[in-house]
């Protein structure tokens, strides 16, 4: 049991043994909570967005096929999540919304400033970098996912992903050198 | 002029996904196209420093609030097929209209019996239990015009339905009005006497365990029940804890 794939678990989730999705969280739920905190900087909204991708997989688990590769579909279901929430968010007041660019989320005493005030920098050039150039930016980087799961997850081809990850870095780093010379 | 054709490979090598081969063939390049080399240096700096963004740890609670949702899933899994069509007016509107796997699960959950034993030691957890206790005047709420029961109806699916997403719903149960009875002991006698419960007067009618981090976030839950828009009332009262033998 402690080998199955996530795979195998979920096709046991599907068939109606819902208990192995606890293994399916103690193995994900670490990397989609760096995921969601890296798009959002907040803590409790990807609290709530990690329940979120387990309460839809319950929902949706009749839909689950194991032929195809379980990372790339639960990712979907973590896009998926964010997108509604920042549909949701932006019907919302803007009173009511999360600091969309906290200065230093969750400091710890081991950081110094200036690395402080170059991670809230890279979080406003992130900001403001469109959400699909941002979203690739992370699961590219953080995720562990090859450039062939990122692009099935997308639906799009595979140089398409590669040139957009290369085009998505050098805006970053505009943005970045942008807001380092305002600061300035 | 910079050499276009590498665009595509650039993420495979700064993530270190091209083959030895191709590796070779970009480094043998770079060595003699310094514009290729300025275009990798500046993409590895930014690579780098997007590489500290920090991941941040999940709270404590999420796993509780997981394995809340996945308790209260596996009740109501279990009971789905007996609590269907049954229960009272308002839930029955909203099971009518629930097409999600989550409401047949709440209404599942509805006549179910709490175990203690299934439920994490919230306040362990920095949760704390509350009970909602319903009170509705049943003659009442048969007044109500159709449609918009119906409407309220669907913001109850929602309300329940985003609790049980956050985990935070132990357990969910309408209580009949039938069968009910006063229980006392006269004399060392047991004196139990039916209880008529009058539909045109107000009586508890159901009562929701939630999970919530302190009494303001319960009484905001509390708050968000529709039911309230029909004139019920919540009566909202804490659990105490205590360790067992």
């Amino acid at each position: 049991m402690a080998n199955a794939t996530s795979s195998e678990l979920m096709a046991r989730v599907r068939d109606g043994d819902v208990g192995q999705l606890r293994p399916i969280f103690d193995r994900y739920h670490g990397r989609l909570f760096g995921f969601f905190y890296r798009l959002t900087g907040n803590r409790e909204t990807s609290d709530d967005l990690v329940q979120d991708v387990f309460f839809r997989i319950l929902k949706y688990r009749h839909r689950y096929r194991e032929s195809g590769d379980f990372t790339v579909w639960i990712y979907r279901i973590a896009r998926n999540a964010w997108l509604d929430d920042r549909r949701a968010a932006s019907r919302e007041p803007v009173s009511d919304r999360p600091d969309a660019v906290p200065a230093s989320p969750d400091p710890t005493p081991f950081q110094n400033v200036e690395q402080r005030q170059e991670i809230s920098l890279l979080r406003r050039a992130l900001e403001k970098l469109p959400t699909d150039k941002r979203e690739l930016l992370i699961l590219s980087r953080f995720q562990g996912l090859k450039s062939r799961q990122i692009a099935e997850m997308l639906d799009c081809p595979l140089s398409t992903v590669k040139v957009r990850v290369h085009r998505a870095i050098k805006e970053l780093r505009q943005r970045f050198l942008e807001l380092s010379k305002e600061r300035v | 002029m910079r050499c276009e054709a590498n665009d595509e490979r650039w993420f495979d090598y700064l993530s270190g996904e091209l083959s030895e081969q191709e590796r070779r063939e970009l480094e043998t390049h770079l060595a003699s196209c310094r514009s290729c080399r300025e275009e990798l240096d500046s993409l590895r700096e930014t690579w780098e420093l997007l590489g500290r963004l920090p991941g941040g740890v999940p709270s404590a609670e999420a796993r509780t609030r997981f394995q809340g949702m996945l308790n209260a899933y596996e009740r109501g899994q279990a009971r789905a097929p007996v609590a269907r069509g049954r229960g009272p007016r308002l839930i029955r509107i909203a099971a009518q209209l629930a097409a999600s796997v989550a409401l047949l699960l709440l209404g599942g959950m509805a006549g179910y019996g709490m175990k203690s034993a299934e439920s994490p030691l919230a306040s362990e957890e920095g949760l704390t239990r509350f009970l909602l206790v319903v009170y509705e005047v049943a003659d009442r709420l048969e007044e109500i015009p159709t449609e918009r029961m119906r409407e309220t109806g669907e913001r109850y699916r929602a309300w329940e339905n985003e609790l049980t997403r956050k985990g935070k719903l132990l357990d969910v149960a309408r209580l009949k009005l039938e069968g009910a009875a006063s229980l006392s002991r006269r004399a060392g006698e047991p004196d139990v006497s039916p209880l008529h419960l009058a539909t045109d007067r107000e009586a508890i009618t159901y009562y929701w365990l939630i999970l919530a981090r302190d009494h303001e976030e319960a009484v905001e839950i509390a708050n968000g029940c529709p039911m309230l828009d029909l004139g019920s009332r919540i009566e909202l009262r804490e659990l105490e804890t205590w360790e067992r033998a």
